[in-house]
């Protein structure tokens, strides 16, 4: 047969299997033809001719399995006899598939998330040579990074010869307006240099970036294709439109792609830094991130020696309040690795941690799907035996078996892919991180196919073994034994249980993790941060500094704005503030007692008249701002409890002055402190899971305005209810401006703990996930036990036992798995919690209650999962049992 | 003996047997081989339809049906050139055995 006619005959099975069969049948007759002319009788000559020819449905079979297409006709009938074998026991099918979908499922999700955030390379050409130049302490390199002065940059710019590119681009910037059709916007432009998108070879979707001709226009931007596409309406003329920012007329060059992204997300627009902005021109203040494209053949350590050097020459230059540089060298650092730092401590460490914990899960359900398919295999060696008996080849059994496990397999691993989906989607919607650029969270098809194979194979081998030893085994002694006979060996029992032992060791495990998390999550948010978080309204406003130069411009604009929105109905109360929180790590001097200098370290906060009172911060000494601090008057301060006890122990600082800055410093005044607050708790960028009550100054607002302010406005109403009225007022003071990051202070202290959340509720998840594979274990092994000793049992209620005793047989046996398990699982937890040390928060790691809690769920739940086995032992029927073999 | 030899050497009698007699079918093939090795060698039929089918996947013969003289339908098979070739080399690995098994024997 030609193959052409092979292949067709894919389709008409039927013929092909007619052909063998006429093939098969002409051959009797032939012999019968001839038996009769050598003389036999008919009947004679056709049981010859069969005797001869052996059992034609067993011929048509052998000949069948050498032929191709035929195979897959058989391949076929074995899936659907396997499918309806599979309909037969719903339990045992559903229990395969769900325990193999969600091993899949998770791990596959878990294994695409940590891909796309750790292992993706970023989206930028020779994203390998990317790097990101911080500064850090000389002495103690790594422990802290901050931005760089532009004025090093330009140094580092003009000679550098590490660096293919090197770009600036910094966000320590403040929002600034935008008039658009005459409404202002609130607009997030990010100074960046001329090399910033050529150093990543990112092109723009319309217009151009950064060209050199650029620097002579004043301003340049060149937009993000959200805020392009969402804020301005997606306008196709944009390109080369003169927009109005601030007050002045800025130029849009270009838009970039939809696809390009960089830190931080938020970014709008990134504008070109001019020689003749203002961020050129005080290039000691203006702060920047710094980016490089290394030339290749350059290692980190000459690029770090050979801008310290540069940096070093140009020190001198710098003004003495920025004396802390001195002290300062740059890092060099790759980019991929920086961006999960930047999106927070703790990202990789909690990923990997994640992972070890979904491995586990996967290791779980493979055991539980080997232990089942062990089970249910096992018992079906006495049908194994019939079926040989009646001619069935090893091959054709030991097919069968493989189709079944498989059709298992492909119906767990569809269902899985569902499961993966649908957690992937979830988890883009909470969206607990912020990922690297160019994260996109999808399902990787190759982690996928080694996932799914591993659970496949778990099916197939521990479906398969059993099958392959029943189809050598000697048929008598199969047949007369009792149902489950030779296969189900104490070896094999064994085996069960040990599994089921590891599985509660495992579930253990993930048990105290979680409960960690958990207990850490609850703790921090319950933490009173000592002020008011609930029912504060919260936004920002920017004042261009075209319209605001002055300090009495922008003092002048809080008060009234403090007063207008006062005046609505439902505000009780409102407040300004430079920012929400104290920030930032000012140096300090006490007057008279140079020993008390500090370089760093204090936190500061400009604050209206009534915002301690407003925000629930208690005065323990002296007293708060009132309209007597005023810019010409003394300027005063208020200190907190820190700050007291570390400058001033056991003496009462009011009276004493401060200056936020060294004490020669003529630009910073000398602060008089007329009060004491409480200290209130604010997050490290240093340390993801506590707080920190850092030495913190107050000035008033009058004293010391600030462009960029905090609104705070105490009331029962809804943001949506007052946000309308509350723009209303403020346009009415100054039209061009706009309310922004319209918010709650609560909402912004639960922003904090979303990953911590993250965390919890996903260890959480596995947890109980984990517990359900065990107890499903547990119940098999258990079910499969009562079942092999149903006679033992039978016999033993014959001879005098009660249901009592039966009882507490299998209640023992289960126990003893538990407690086996359960002593296992605190082994390994005690190791390897300690991979969640900086997770945690408000509990220690070796925190006995919590594998003492841990290991009494488990056991109960043990105890609880053996009832039904137990039940239905000691409800045994010692007669009915004793009847049926 | 194993398998595989047994089965080459059902082969090599297939191969043999249409090399000789052109076009056959497999009850002609099994009377063939009777008769020409004087009733010595007795193919087992439960053997043969597996084998002849192997042997055209393999693509050592060909098969159509046609009629036999009794006006039969029966589906007849005939040696390919590969099949000649493959006939030559299973001749030819076969007297390398007899040679090796009489020299053996001879060696007492």
């Amino acid at each position: 047969m030609s193959l052409l006619s092979r292949i067709s005959n894919l389709f008409s099975r039927a013929k092909l299997a007619q052909e063998i069969d006429d093939e098969l049948q002409s051959h009797i007759e032939m012999r019968v033809a001839d038996n009769v002319a050598a003389g036999m009788s008919p009947e004679e000559a056709r049981r010859d001719a069969l005797l001869k020819f052996g059992n034609p449905m067993v011929m048509r079979e052998r000949v069948a399995g050498v032929d191709v297409s035929l195979n897959l006709d058989i391949f076929f009938t074995d899936i659907q006899y396997a499918i309806r074998k599979l309909c037969k026991s719903p339990g045992f099918s559903i229990t395969v598939i769900m325990t193999l979908a969600l091993g899949i499922g998770a791990n596959t999700a878990v294994f695409s998330i940590v891909n796309a955030v750790l292992l993706r390379p970023l989206p930028y050409q020779n994203a390998d040579r990317l790097v990101v130049v911080w500064q850090t302490d000389a002495a103690h390199r790594g422990t802290g990074a901050w931005f760089n002065p532009y004025r090093e940059f330009e140094e580092w710019q003009r000679g550098s010869r590490s660096f293919e590119k090197l770009a600036a681009m910094s966000w320590a910037t403040s929002g600034k307006t935008l008039l658009w059709h005459g409404k202002p916007i609130s607009l997030f432009a990010l100074p960046a240099s001329t090399d910033f998108f050529s150093m990543l070879g990112a092109e723009a979707a319309m217009g151009r970036t950064f060209s050199e001709n650029d620097v002579h226009n004043p301003c340049t931007l060149v937009l993000a294709y959200p805020y392009w596409q969402q804020k301005l309406g997606a306008p196709s003329d944009i390109v080369g439109q003169s927009l109005t920012v601030d007050h002045s007329a800025c130029v849009v060059a270009g838009v970039m792609p939809k696809e390009f992204t960089f830190y931080p997300k938020e970014a709008n627009a990134w504008s070109l830094i001019t020689p003749a902005s203002a961020f050129a021109q005080k290039s000691w203040d203006s702060m920047t991130g710094v980016f490089g494209l290394l030339r290749p053949g350059v290692n980190y350590a000459q690029a770090e020696a050979e801008l310290n050097a540069m940096e070093k020459r140009a020190l001198p230059e710098a003004p003495a309040s920025l004396s802390l540089l001195s002290s300062a060298m740059p890092i060099v650092l790759k980019l991929q690795d920086n961006f999960t730092w930047l999106a927070g401590r703790n990202l990789r460490t909690g990923l990997l941690v994640l992972l070890g914990a979904v491995g586990l899960v996967l290791l779980m359900a493979c055991l539980n799907v080997a232990n089942l398919m062990l089970g249910r295999t096992m018992g079906q060696s006495r049908e194994m035996a019939i079926r040989t008996a009646l001619g069935s080849g090893r091959v054709r059994l030991i097919r069968q078996m493989l189709t079944e496990s498989l059709t298992l397999a492909v119906c767990g691993t569809a269902v899985g892919v569902f499961l993966a989906l649908l957690m992937l989607r979830w988890f883009r919607s909470i969206n607990p991180v912020e990922l690297p650029p160019g994260s996109v969270i999808s399902l990787d098809w190759r982690i996928l196919l080694f996932v799914a194979s591993l659970g496949v194979s778990s099916v197939v081998i521990f479906g398969l073994f059993p099958a392959w030893r029943a189809s050598r085994t000697d048929l008598n002694s199969v047949l007369k034994n009792s149902e489950r006979g030779i296969g189900a060996s104490a070896s094999a029992q064994r085996t069960a249980q040990a599994l089921v032992v590891m599985q509660i060791a495992l579930s253990l495990m993930l048990f105290v993790g979680a409960g960690l998390l958990v207990t850490s999550l609850w703790k921090m948010a319950s933490t009173r941060l000592g002020y008011r978080t609930n029912q504060v309204l919260t936004a920002t406003i920017n004042l261009p500094s075209e319209h605001y130069a002055d300090a009495d411009a922008k003092s002048k604009f809080a008060t009234n704005l403090v007063q207008s929105i006062s005046a609505l109905p439902g505000a009780e109360a409102v407040a300004i503030a430079s920012n929400f929180t104290p920030m930032g790590e000012n140096p300090l001097s006490v007057e008279g007692d140079a020993s008390k200098f500090s370089t760093g370290g204090i936190a500061t906060q400009s604050i209206s008249a009534n915002f301690l009172g407003a925000m629930q911060i208690p005065l323990f000494r002296g007293r708060v701002f009132d309209t007597r601090d005023q810019k010409n008057t003394q300027q005063v301060a208020i200190i907190n409890e820190a700050l007291a006890n570390k400058y001033f122990p056991h003496i009462d600082p009011i009276g004493h002055t401060i200056k936020l800055s060294r004490a020669d410093d003529s630009s910073n005044p000398w602060l008089t402190i007329i009060g004491v607050v409480a200290n209130i708790k604010t997050t490290s960028v240093f340390q993801e899971m506590g707080y920190v009550e850092q030495p913190t100054v107050y000035r008033p607002l009058a004293q010391d305005p600030s462009a960029s302010l905090a609104l705070m406005v105490i009331t029962e109403k809804g943001p949506l209810e007052l946000v309308g009225e509350m723009q209303e007022r403020l346009a009415s003071i100054d039209h061009d401006l706009v309310l922004g990051d319209l918010g709650t202070m609560q909402a912004r202290q639960s922003a904090a703990l979303s990953q911590p959340r993250f965390r919890a509720v996903l260890f959480g998840g596995f947890a109980g996930l984990a517990l359900l594979l065990a107890v499903v274990g547990l119940y098999g092994v258990l079910a499969e036990m009562v079942a092999q000793r149903t006679r033992e049992i039978a016999i033993r209620m014959a001879v005098g036992a009660n249901r009592g005793t039966v009882l507490g047989i299998i209640l023992r046996k289960a126990l003893a798995l538990a407690v086996l398990g359960t002593a296992l699982g605190v082994v390994a937890s005690a190791i390897a919690v300690r991979a969640l040390a900086g997770m945690l928060y408000g509990v220690h790691p070796e925190n006995a209650s919590m594998f003492v809690l841990a290991s009494v769920i488990l056991t109960l739940t043990a105890l609880a999962a053996s009832w039904s086995p137990a039940w239905r032992a000691a409800n045994v029927d010692p007669i009915q049992a004793l009847r049926t073999e | 003996m194993p398998r595989t030899d047994l089965q080459g050497t059902l082969d090599l009698l297939i191969l043999k047997t249409l090399s000789q007699t052109g076009e056959l079918h497999g009850y002609g093939i099994v009377l063939h081989i009777q008769q020409a090795s004087d009733e010595l060698l007795r193919v087992e039929e439960g053997s043969l339809y597996p084998a002849l089918h192997r042997m055209e996947q393999s693509g050592w013969v060909s098969s159509e049906w046609a009629m036999t003289e009794t006006k039969r339908k029966a589906k007849y098979y005939k040696l390919t050139a590969a099949g000649r070739k493959e006939l030559e080399r299973a001749q030819e690995s076969f007297e390398q055995l007899v040679k090796g098994v009489r020299a053996m024997l001879r060696y007492a």
